[in-house]
């Protein structure tokens, strides 16, 4: 159950329920994927595709009607828990109800409560945080958490103690939803996410084709405040403007725009959308990885980065990212800019630690997030819930 | 150096450990300046305060400025080249030594105006930093203080709710007490009997009353369309048919029709225009039809002219008359929307009584019929009822939660006061 599914819906959690649907349809169990009419995130909430069954990806998609809402009040409540205040309880409700729901969706599960297990993936919208409530015995979550304001709504709270049971990606990932519910959580279920393990990166056809020469610092991901990307561009310039002779680079790979130091003309690479294939190609050429998000539930393109060969550095306030650092050998970390600059400098020198890192993480990706393990892991959670 | 990647995997742990400690160990030594700290430190990894943006930009523009502002300063001279390299410089240094002294004659200027200028600029960073911190505690203050008024509004606005109430509650005591003083009076009063010819309104007279306030015919026709589907089977009699309007409409559909009415007026302009009509008072005439003789019965606007008993029998003898899967349709005004009794309600004096949705579905019921339904009819235009406020722009975030719940009373308001005018109880006989 994911509030929008189809080509256009881009994003972690979008293409997490796909692989992970497919993955767990190609050991044996009967998966279809549950959503809306919606389009995805970066359009209209509202109906794009038409209701009913289709086939996609081999799996069945049923799709259903999205219902009306009040977008300007959604966007305005929006606004103000992403500037830091403090909601009343009723506009939490409000947020909550004004966000995507489905009515005949609800529906569904009602009268299909005793066919299925229900996963809904990720947390933060209607359809996940009413849709767990309907058939709370039968629904797992598997939430993409977040330290961020939305995690601490009631209605977040209310979903992590009531549904069956939550899947999460990381432990750290696991002590916030504690943190949050206030629970040890007898029903948190760790089963990590998937990363396919058969991709490659050409770092000499990367560099060819974009023109970069240089060694740089890679960036790949969505570009704004909330994944830290400003500051990464901050602390790089500030790099550069104390190291007049370094002939190091900063790309950015991704959405979004991020302002850039006219300055720097030149040294910051802005390639914005590039096929899948260019992405590997990029970490390969790469000589770190930057990853500096503090909202990350997993970080698929920390375990991309490492699969293609390239240590990371990450910000030392994400759990997440920094756990998997730690027990992957795979990485750095930094908190203030002299830690970044240091961390730059080890790396830069050091090539022989950055060929360890990458394979310490490389050897992680396919350890801890294989395929089998996973859906093994996802398994065992529902086998144990039958019984 | 890789004391700390002895073995498989990389102790990272252990690397920011000894990171650190050399950080540590650098800002003692002095290695990192004073204000390259407070500048770095204050590049906080905090979200929350990168949100509004101004205060890293800055920043961030005044250190390159500050770094910069020196256009004299020269550049190294160097060359990569191995053999010709040193060669390349000496030229180089020659050069720029031969036209430093004109070169330096623009650049002295331009420094020194770069110098005042970024020196203003450095003197004014920390007011208007300062301002904007002063701008966003007097706005939080602002708001506080808005949250308080608000919430002292709300309490008034409760008060006066109760107060209301309890206003509400004391008037009907008082009107339950003038019913029975009233009850008393009238009891005590002799009755009183209009001189013969007199106390009646001539069929001519109500005719005309209904040409000027009932709207025109094609109103009429336009408004009564919407029962046409109701009716599946003839014969269909119009019970209180007025100018014929409904006959008419299902003629034209193919539907065998015929209307009664007390008004003799009526029934003649009817029949001028070859429509069946009868001059006949409701009861007496449907009670000597045949029974399970009529495929529809229809009453608009005739059944708030009847007293209670006249009513329940009309229902029990349309249910009697009808024949299997006839249908019945009263269209009544809605004592729902108050403002009938404004206006509607009393402008016509042969009114009698008004019939509630509720108990007319109970009327139909208890005589019989299935499938009882109620369908309201004729609502007032959008532009009549009460408008919604907005609130003003400039204060929408303090005045919209008040505005919204004057809002939430005008809709309740417009919900009693400007709703559906009329209703039609249709009811089918199993």
């Amino acid at each position: 159950m994911i509030p929008w599914f189809g080509k256009d819906a881009r994003g972690g959690a979008e293409s997490e329920c796909r692989w992970t649907a497919v993955n767990l349809a190609r050991r044996g169990a009967t998966v279809e994927i549950l959503t809306t009419c919606a389009r995805g995130h970066a359009f209209e909430w509202a109906d794009y595709y038409d209701a009913g069954v289709v086939q996609e990806d081999g799996l069945v998609v049923r799709r259903f009607p999205v219902r009306s809402r009040d977008a300007g009040l959604f966007s305005e409540l929006n606004r103000r828990l992403l500037w830091g205040r403090v909601l009343t309880s009723a506009e939490e409700e409000r947020f909550v109800q004004e966000s995507i729901h489905s009515d005949a969706l609800y529906e569904f599960i009602e009268a299909h409560r005793q066919e299925y297990w229900f996963l809904f993936i990720p947390y933060l919208f209607g359809t996940t945080l009413n849709g767990t409530m309907v058939a709370p015995e039968r629904s797992f979550v598997i939430p993409c958490l977040h330290d961020e304001g939305y995690a601490y709504l009631a209605p977040v709270r209310r979903m992590l103690t009531t549904a069956r049971g939550i899947l999460f990606h990381a432990e750290a990932e696991r002590e916030l939803a504690r943190k949050i519910a206030g629970s040890a959580g007898e029903h948190f279920h760790l089963v990590g996410e998937g990363v396919s393990s058969d991709i490659s990166g050409d770092g000499t056809r990367f560099r060819r084709r974009y023109g970069v020469q240089e060694p740089f610092l890679l960036f790949v991901g969505r570009k704004d405040r909330l994944k830290n990307t400003h500051l990464l561009v901050e602390y790089f310039s500030t790099y550069r403007v104390s190291h007049p002779a370094s002939r190091l680079k900063l790309v950015l790979i991704g959405e979004g725009r991020v302002p850039l130091p006219g300055r720097l003309h030149g040294e910051i690479l802005d390639l914005g959308v590039l096929a899948t294939q260019d992405i590997y190609d990029a970490y390969t050429a790469a000589l770190v990885l930057c990853q500096p998000s503090r909202l990350e539930s997993f970080s698929l393109v920390l375990m991309e980065g490492w699969l293609c060969g390239t240590p990371a550095l990450v910000y030392e306030g994400c759990a997440v990212t920094r756990e998997h650092c730690v027990a992957s050998g795979g990485g750095l970390y930094f908190s203030d800019y002299i830690e970044f600059q240091e961390c730059v400098d080890l790396l830069w020198t050091d090539e022989k630690l950055r060929r360890k890192m990458a394979e310490g993480g490389r050897r992680y990706v396919l350890r801890e997030f294989n395929w089998d393990r996973v859906c093994r892991n996802y398994f065992d959670v529902l086998i144990n819930a039958e019984a | 150096m890789t004391a700390w990647s002895s073995g498989e995997m990389v102790d990272v742990a252990r690397i920011m450990e000894e990171l650190r400690a050399r950080v540590a160990e650098r800002r003692a030594s002095g290695f990192y300046s004073e204000e390259e700290i407070e500048r770095i430190a204050r590049m906080e990894l905090d979200i929350q305060e990168a949100l509004p943006g101004y205060r890293d930009d800055l920043d961030h523009h005044l250190a390159i400025l500050n770094d910069t502002w020196d256009t004299k300063t020269e550049a190294a001279i160097t060359s990569h080249r191995r053999l010709v390299g040193p060669l390349i410089v000496a030229v180089k240094k020659l050069f720029r030594r031969l036209t430093a002294p004109y070169i330096n004659m623009v650049l002295v200027q331009q420094v020194e105006f770069n110098s005042a200028l970024v020196r203003l600029l450095n003197s004014f960073a920390p007011q208007v930093r300062d301002h904007l911190q002063g701008l966003a505690h007097d706005l939080s203050e602002l708001e506080e203080r808005q949250a308080s008024s608000y919430l002292e509004l709300r309490g008034q606005i409760r008060e006066m709710t109760l107060a209301l109430e309890r206003f509400k509650q004391a008037l009907s005591t008082q009107a339950g007490h003038l019913e029975r003083v009233r009850g008393r009076a009238l009891s005590d009063l002799p009755k009183v009997e209009p001189p013969p010819g007199t106390g009646e309104l001539t069929a001519r007279e109500y005719l005309a009353f209904e040409d000027l306030h009932r709207g025109s015919r094609e109103e009429i026709r336009e408004r009564q369309r919407v029962y046409l589907s109701d009716f599946s089977m003839g014969p269909v009699l119009d019970v209180g048919c007025g100018r014929g309007e409904f006959l008419e409409l299902l003629l034209e559909a193919g539907t065998e029709a015929r209307g009664i009415d007390l008004n003799g007026q009526m029934v003649r302009a009817c029949r001028e225009r070859g429509l069946d009509a009868t001059e006949a008072e409701a009861l007496a005439y449907l009670s000597r039809l045949p029974d399970r003789s009529l495929g529809g019965i229809f009453c608009s606007q005739m059944i708030e002219h009847l007293e209670s008993r006249a009513l329940v029998a009309l229902v029990q003898l349309a249910f009697a008359k009808l024949k299997s899967e006839g249908t019945f349709v009263a269209e009544t005004l809605n004592p729902a929307c108050l403002t009938i009794f404004s206006g509607a309600f009393y402008l016509d004096l042969t009114h009698i009584k008004p019939i509630h949705p509720q108990a007319a579905i109970f009327l139909l019921e208890a005589a019989g019929f299935g499938g009882v339904t109620v369908r309201y009819v004729n609502p007032y235009p959008e532009k009549m009822k009460l408008q919604l406020l907005e609130p003003a722009w400039a204060k929408r975030r303090f005045e919209a939660p008040l505005v919204e719940a004057l809002n939430d009373m005008i809709r309740q308001l417009n919900d009693v006061l400007y709703t559906y005018q009329d209703y039609a109880v249709i009811g089918r006989k199993p």
